[in-house]
């Protein structure tokens, strides 16, 4: 789920870099010293994990990760993501730099709301940790493939049609993302919870 | 970065593979009257052997059905080759994530400097 390069009308490729720009700065500023390996950490996996490509009946599906970025990051998810988005454009030409900005706004956002959302509902068990996990990756996914929809709208697309095709081309990967994302909240919760507390303030 | 230093080699062997297709056999061509309109015109002046043109014909037809095997393999080995340069590979993810910690040991020195400079901070 990348956009490329001469997709979106010029105005709207300079609104989204512009308030990448403001997001990245914002969650640069929120950034605790202490958080400065965890969030590299995060980031490179994030970077890393468009490559791992799971067959999928005639195609195959990559992980996106924002759900699990956010869940971990907090407010510094949008900083993280910027980063890796930036590096995935320049190394594997993934999305385009004329569209860095709307890839980071529609991976971004979906991550922050999960973060803020991680938090609020992630309880004291494993239980409630790992279903909250799973609603983030999930969510994550259907979020940025909304968020898809929209800036596609924006270059003239039919914006219902556009949103289905999405939705429907990321179902198998909300599922793996969810479950993906379980699995890595759960173990975390049991190995290191500590992890969890992230840096939401 | 690193794709057009790997990038040349694969394209070179690609490169004088195809040169060497379309030379070795132009000596060969050219001792068989070259292209088909050429042998055309050779049948219709050597009307008193249309044996041997005729034998000439079908050789030059056996040959060029093989050229045209011979391109098509290499030419899905070109697009296989393209596919396999433009893939990103290990290389890329290891300069990626070694840019991520060489970005975010950057910030750490800078935030550590920042609290030598003030240290009740």
């Amino acid at each position: 789920m990348h956009i490329s390069d001469g997709v979106l009308p010029t105005t709207i490729s300079l609104a989204a870099y512009a308030a990448t720009a403001l997001g990245a700065g914002l969650s640069l500023k929120r950034i605790r010293q202490e958080d400065l390996p965890k969030i590299a950490v995060v980031t490179s996996s994030f970077f890393v994990a468009s490559l791992i490509h799971l067959p999928l009946g005639p195609t195959s599906v990559h992980l996106l990760m924002p759900g699990i970025v956010g869940a971990l990051l907090g407010s510094a998810a949008f900083l993280s993501i910027a980063v890796g988005l930036f590096l995935q454009s320049i190394l594997f030409q993934f999305g385009g730099l004329t569209a860095l900005g709307a890839n980071a706004i529609m991976m971004g956002l979906p991550a922050l709301f999960c973060g803020f959302l991680f938090q609020a509902i992630r309880g004291t068990t494993l239980l409630r940790n790992t279903i909250a996990g799973a609603l983030a990756g999930g969510l994550g996914i259907l979020l940025a493939a909304a968020l898809l929809a929209a800036f596609l709208y924006t270059s003239g697309e039919d914006f219902i049609g556009v949103a289905k095709l999405a939705l429907a081309a990321h179902i198998p990967v909300i599922l793996i993302e969810a479950a993906v994302s379980a699995f890595t909240v759960s173990f975390i919760f049991r190995v290191k919870p500590e992890l969890l507390h992230s840096v939401l303030r | 970065m690193q794709k057009n230093f790997r990038a040349p080699v694969p394209c070179f062997l690609v490169f004088f593979t195809i040169i060497f297709l379309f030379h070795a056999p132009m000596p060969l061509a050219g001792a068989d009257e070259g292209t088909p309109e050429a042998v055309h015109d050779a049948i219709a002046a050597s009307s008193e052997d249309p044996e041997n043109c005729r034998e000439v014909m079908a050789l030059l037809k056996e040959h060029e059905a093989r050229l045209t095997r011979e391109l098509r393999t290499i030419k899905r080995e070109i697009a296989a080759l393209n596919q396999a340069v433009e893939e990103p590979g290990v290389r890329d993810a290891v300069a990626g994530i070694g840019y991520i910690l060489g970005l975010f040991g950057i910030a750490a020195f800078m935030a550590s400097r920042r609290k030598n400079r003030n240290p009740e901070k």
